[in-house]
């Protein structure tokens, strides 16, 4: 753990470096640039929204914030996962060619993602005042409840990384366990209105997004309080995962070249 | 850069490594590639029981220190673990076991390859790089201009590294490594990137780079030069093992040495291997000339056999890829010399043609039905055949392989029997290039046009050919700068009354002549041409020293004439069969002397000289060697 925060402190400007540079690249390359990061969830939201109020008449208050909150969320998670599957494959050519702790990758990806759900949720700050959200002091609440996300994130993303190396087709079955766990996060339904119990506490429980999101909700939409207990869980199973993860890595990133 | 579990055991190694001046220290290093391939779910589900450990030792327990300064070479074949043993040094890879302490230095490595993110222009890439290599944004920034200075990439740097050439890829790679100095740089086989300016500029960035007495190198090579030029000290890698490691000079030479007995060892298993595996064709013919376009005699028995033994499976032996053969026939076919393919054509032809000294250059070992045939290019020449330097080695293998000698006088017959293929059986055909000198007034007379046209020669101006030989070295100030061809053109035109066009042909040895020739005023250079038959067929007058076409040139019944300022000398080195004046032909010792020779030359006389030559040196000469040749080869066919 102390060659982590060692190499974090090393690599802070690469880290920042890279991060930029991504995302610079990423908006040369495209016609709408930047506002592909608000749009993506937007046309996303006007579809649930469609689907959920019109062909089922079913929704929740405010659900295009709603449904945009959560997607943000979910984008984040999901999109960083399904990069680090991947990422010592396509980092090929650097890795091969000098030493770079490899969780100093998943940082770039994490920060990258990061920034574009910041960019989305200005979007919903704008969002808020013209729904008439009406706005509490549980605001505050989505900050640990942030935190919480990006340390499980990381957790996850750092295994998904030591096991992408190995198991060659692993992309594949991640993206249908992420579909599953996108069905069962309540990104476009809320699980504690439309999940009878006891399923649903099972839900918000176990899956940490799945919490999250609704947290997210309740301290942005409904003036709800969080259940800090279960926060401060996931929290630590965030950090537990996010250890053994980078334990791995360390252990193992320098067989990572010859077999890829 | 290390990762933590190895910068704790060098911290620990540190006093038993002691040594600050070493920039390098590797203390019993171990690499291998456990064969953990990348698995798919399926075989990662159902090959629990068990993992496979197949395991391949790349480096077997290697130690050296490098001194701080040092310029190390780093030699062996391919797989011997050389770029296994830098990436391990750059910190790539974790060795299995032993110590690799680089004492907190800097490393960079230089290799083929890429270690670029494509999306990213070359600027983001030069930044990322750099910042990689340990460098602070704001050194980066402040080398930044000199780099894409020196990468010439100019405004591609702002392009995304995916649109780039290869070359231009290499070229950013390298002009960062170089321009950000290293303490400790590896270089890995790149000191030959981009095109050939680049390349030079490379070269001497990199000379300039390690010359600096602080920097420690690091160079993978298989070129002996670039080891030779650049390193001070050499270590030599064999299968994961240090073999040699020293002073440069002689490392590489025991390397060589190594290197020469290995690929030796090769090409004995292959002429082994093919001699067991193939059998002889009756009706295949290998011909293996000296050189693909001054080998008449060859070339024109295969032209003849071509057109009249069209069931001949005709193999032809080039020396080298772009070699032209002159002869564009598709049932022909052609080897490059020591390929598998032609070990495989030796070893399968009934007959086997050689017009020089070429299959002995190897030991090749011929199947009892296989026949060989020689033939001489000189004929009729006075210059002794065995006064070229030829091997003891060759001599006798040329006299176990040879079985037929192809001649077309007693007098050839004479020299094969006194030299080393004494008691070779004689063909009395004479040689194949010399059935064109017989051909019919027709036949000539298109190929006079040929010749003409070819070199564009002015309607009624006549053809002097003057070709004379190759000299050794230490003859070389031969009579070609004391040639006036100004004062042979007037001798000429005195004589015979013409206007003459003369064609200078030089030893195919000697093409760095040809520059010189062209220069030469009113002489055109006919070095280019392949068959000296034919330009003899278009001559008038033919001129040399001591070259044996002059002697085949009798046969046109066309004035010749000897220029050899230089007589005595070439005598003593390669040794004359008859002097020069027992010859029909006028001899000259300078340019006067040809001036005279040619001013009292006598028709008659020169000719009735000729014929008592032709007849004393029992020339059997008729024009149809081809012919003759081909019914030998069928009968051997049987």
């Amino acid at each position: 753990m102390k060659k982590f925060w060692k190499d974090l402190k090393r690599y802070k400007s690469y880290i920042i470096y890279a991060t930029k540079a991504n995302l610079k690249s990423e908006v040369a390359g495209s016609y709408l640039n930047w506002l592909w990061w608000i749009l993506d969830p937007l046309l996303f939201m006007l579809v649930y929204s469609f689907v959920a109020l019109i062909v089922f008449g079913k929704g929740e208050p405010f659900f295009p914030i709603f449904v945009f909150i959560g997607l943000n969320a979910w984008n984040f998670f999901s999109k960083s996962v399904n990069k680090s599957v991947k990422m010592i494959r396509s980092y090929k050519g650097t890795i091969s060619k000098v030493y770079i702790p490899k969780y100093v990758l998943i940082l770039i990806v994490i920060m990258e993602n990061l920034f574009k759900m910041a960019v989305a949720f200005l979007l919903v700050l704008i969002m808020l005042p013209i729904y008439r959200v009406p706005i509490s002091w549980h605001v505050v609440n989505v900050i640990p409840i942030f935190f919480t996300m990006v340390v499980f994130t990381f957790g996850c993303c750092s295994l998904m990384l030591h096991a992408g190396v190995y198991v060659a087709d692993l992309a594949n079955i991640v993206t249908v366990v992420l579909r599953l766990i996108f069905y069962m996060s309540g990104i476009f339904y809320s699980i504690t209105r439309r999940v009878g119990e006891p399923y649903g506490s099972y839900l918000l429980n176990v899956n940490p997004m799945a919490f999250i999101i609704n947290g997210l909700r309740d301290s942005l939409l409904y003036n709800q309080t969080v259940n800090y207990g279960v926060l401060l869980f996931f929290f630590a199973i965030g950090c537990i995962l996010s250890m053994i993860g980078v334990w791995i890595i360390d252990k193992h990133e320098n067989s990572y070249v010859k077999v890829i | 850069m290390h990762p933590g579990g190895m910068a704790n055991e060098c911290s620990m190694n540190r006093m038993i490594l002691g040594d600050m001046m070493n920039a390098i220290e590797v203390r019993d290093l171990h690499i291998s590639y456990k064969t953990i391939k990348a698995k798919s779910i399926k075989q990662t589900l159902f090959s629990l029981k068990k993992s496979s450990t197949d395991k391949f030792e790349a480096v077997r327990g290697v130690s050296f220190n490098i001194k701080k300064g040092e310029i190390v070479g780093l030699i062996g074949k391919n797989g011997s673990g050389k770029s296994t043993l830098l990436r391990s040094i750059a910190g790539i890879f974790s060795p299995d076991s032993g110590v690799i302490d680089t004492n907190g230095n800097n490393v960079s490595l230089l290799s083929i390859g890429v270690g670029f993110q494509n999306e990213l222009t070359g600027r983001d890439n030069i930044f990322l790089s750099g910042l990689l290599m340990g460098f602070s944004k704001e050194q980066i920034q402040e080398k930044y201009e000199e780099i894409v200075r020196f990468s010439e990439l100019g405004n591609f740097i702002n392009a995304p590294v995916k649109t780039y050439s290869s070359g231009m890829h290499s070229k950013l790679a390298f002009s960062i490594t170089a321009i950000l100095e290293t303490d400790i740089m590896l270089i890995d086989e790149i000191l030959s990137v981009g095109d050939r300016k680049f390349k030079k500029k490379s070269y001497a960035k990199m000379q300039e780079l390690i010359s600096h007495e602080d920097r420690t190198v690091m160079i993978v090579s298989h070129s002996s030069d670039t080891i030779k030029k650049l390193c001070n000290r050499v270590i030599w890698l064999n299968d994961g093992l240090i073999v040699a490691d020293g002073e440069t000079g002689e490392t590489l030479r025991q390397y060589n040495e190594y290197m020469d007995y290995q690929e030796a060892l090769m090409a004995k298993a292959d002429k082994v291997y093919w001699y067991n595996k193939v059998e002889v064709k009756k009706n295949q013919i290998l011909l293996y000339p000296t050189y693909g376009r001054y080998c008449d005699d060859i070339r024109y028995l295969c032209k003849y056999m071509l057109h009249h033994c069209p069931d001949w499976d005709l193999v032809w032996v080039k020396r080298r890829e772009n070699e032209k053969i002159g002869i564009r026939a598709p049932k022909l076919k052609v080897v490059l010399e020591k390929t598998p393919e032609f070990y495989r054509a030796v070893y399968s032809s009934k007959i086997i043609l050689d017009d020089g000294m070429n299959l002995v250059k190897e030991d090749i070992k011929k199947h009892a039905e296989q026949r060989v045939y020689k033939i001489l290019k000189g004929s009729l020449g006075m210059k002794d055949v065995t006064g070229e330097k030829i091997s003891q080695r060759k001599k006798e293998r040329s006299a176990r392989l040879v079985d037929y000698c192809v001649s077309n006088s007693a007098f050839e017959t004479e020299v094969y029997h006194s030299s080393f293929w004494k008691d070779k059986q004689i063909v009395e055909s004479g040689h194949p290039r010399n059935d064109l000198l017989f051909a019919e007034g027709p036949v000539k007379r298109e190929l006079r046009e040929k010749v003409r046209a070819y070199y564009k020669i002015p309607e009624g101006n006549r053809i002097v050919l003057y070709a004379p030989t190759y000299r050794e070295k230490t003859m070389e100030q031969g009579e070609w700068e004391t040639m006036d061809f100004a004062m042979l053109r007037e001798a000429l035109s005195k004589r015979f009354g013409w206007e003459v066009s003369i064609l200078v042909r030089a030893h195919r040895k000697d093409k760095g002549k040809w520059a010189e020739i062209e220069k030469a005023e009113g002489v055109v250079n006919a070095g280019g041409y392949s068959e000296i038959t034919e330009l003899m067929v278009a001559a008038d007058v033919g001129i040399t020293d001591y070259s044996s076409w002059i002697f085949d040139f009798l046969f046109l019944e066309k004035p010749g004439f000897l220029y050899a300022p230089n007589a005595k000398e070439y005598q003593e080195q390669r040794g004359f069969y008859y002097p020069l004046e027992e010859t029909p032909f006028p001899v000259a010792g300078d340019m006067k002397s040809l001036a005279e020779n040619i001013a009292a030359f006598d028709e008659e006389a020169y000719q009735k000289k000729a014929k008592g030559f032709l007849g004393e040196k029992g020339c059997m000469e008729k024009g149809n060697a081809c012919e003759a040749l081909a019914e030998h080869f069928r009968q051997q066919m049987g």
